[in-house]
């Protein structure tokens, strides 16, 4: 019964989502072309959006600073505190799950590849960089104020640790430790838990895309 | 051209060595994206997105591994965020009214074996079907599976064996002396 029913199960499942005969070779070739020159320009506007950014808020620092340091010798000890509008809060949460999102799924493609590399044998030397990169942006993930969700917390600091391990196993290029970190993902599920936290963070910053 | 060639020359920005990788490759990728979602446009976005990012992470393929098995690893991924994409959109687009109109036992509107099997396999979670469709519809082994996912040889044999199991207690009203 068994193997009969697997086997009317093999057939009837080749008769299911039957791909066309005809594969569009073209019109994805010509979307794939049209999708990179949007990303490459949409990195460039990115890239210049952070010099623009990075330049400003470089400026509104030193004039704090310099405010800060006139003023200094007037006034008594200020008490800090937190931007109390909620439209400036709310802008700044969506633009926290924005890179949270982006950061996540960065983090799940170099965590599907470096376990591909293992089963290889040793990781890429390219992915010590990412894992670098990743790192980085992982920290500043972890100290923004933005940071409201405590699970996305927990995850980001397991995370900060594989990518740690990640960028000093990659760059040692051997076997040792490769096994430890591999077992260590497997065993704490971090890939899965990393995919079901990016899917509706995703959902958060494609409110206009067609899907 | 060998694939060790293949990938230097597009490493090096060769235009007719980017083409000849995505010629080697779309049918099969394309395939799988059209199995696991069913519908056209679906699964001409994910072969999109598959070679957006062979293009963008070939730097990270080392050649060890046959490039078929890694183009493969990065379209499962893609394929299985993104399936996971649509199915929340469309839950939240769908609301309770209509999800009780749609979780209506499907069987008695399709009584072909062809329709139940196939709606049967669409119930199955995502990861497990796609070991299912990629092991028993498209005849790819353990190893090439496990490579794929990210995962180890074991985990692909009793992911199918929960997806199989799955559908038998899906479809146990079936008999099987009643197809023609």
């Amino acid at each position: 019964m068994t193997d009969e029913f697997d086997e009317l199960l093999r057939r009837e499942a080749c008769r299911h989502n039957v791909p066309p005969e005809r594969v569009p070779l073209e019109e994805m070739w010509d979307g794939i072309v049209a999708r990179r020159r949007e990303r490459a320009e949409q990195q460039r506007r990115r890239y210049g959006l952070i010099l623009r950014w990075g330049v400003a808020a470089a400026a509104v620092l030193v004039v704090g600073i310099a405010i800060g340091r006139v003023t200094a010798g007037r006034r008594g000890p200020a008490v800090a505190s937190g931007n109390d509008d909620p439209a400036v809060a709310a802008v700044a949460a969506e633009n926290y799950r924005y890179a949270a999102a982006e950061h996540l799924d960065r983090a799940e493609v170099l965590l599907t590849l470096f376990l591909f590399d293992a089963r290889q044998g040793s990781p890429a030397a390219s992915a010590s960089t990412e894992a670098r990169e990743l790192l980085s942006m992982n920290r500043l993930l972890q100290g923004s104020p933005a940071s409201r969700d405590p699970e996305l917390k927990a995850l980001l600091d397991e995370l900060e640790l594989l990518l740690m391990e990640i960028a000093l196993v990659a760059e040692q290029r051997g076997p040792g430790g490769l096994e430890l970190v591999v077992r260590g993902l497997r065993e704490n599920g971090t890939l899965a838990r990393l995919r079901a936290a990016s899917a509706p963070q995703r959902l958060v910053r494609l409110p206009g895309k067609e899907l | 051209m060998d694939d060790l060639e293949l990938i230097a020359r597009v490493r090096d920005g060769d235009a007719v060595a980017e083409r000849a990788l995505y010629e080697g490759h779309a049918k099969q990728v394309y395939r799988l994206a059209y199995r696991m979602a069913g519908d056209d446009h679906l699964a001409r976005e994910f072969t999109q997105d598959v070679f957006v990012m062979v293009f963008e992470r070939l730097g990270q393929f080392r050649g060890e591994a046959a490039l078929s098995s890694w183009v493969h690893s990065v379209a499962t991924n893609v394929i299985l965020k993104g399936l996971r994409r649509v199915k929340r959109f469309r839950e939240r687009e769908t609301d309770l009214e209509d999800a009780e109109d749609v979780a209506l036992d499907r069987r008695e509107a399709e009584p072909d074996v062809t329709s139940r099997v196939g709606a049967a396999i669409d119930r199955l979670p995502a990861q497990r079907r796609v070991v299912f469709v990629m092991h028993d519809v498209e005849g790819h082994t353990h190893e090439e599976i496990a490579a794929a996912l990210g995962v180890q040889v074991g985990t692909s044999k009793s992911q199918l064996f929960r997806a199989r199991a799955q559908l038998r207690e899906d479809l146990k009203d079936f008999e099987p002396r009643s197809v023609s």
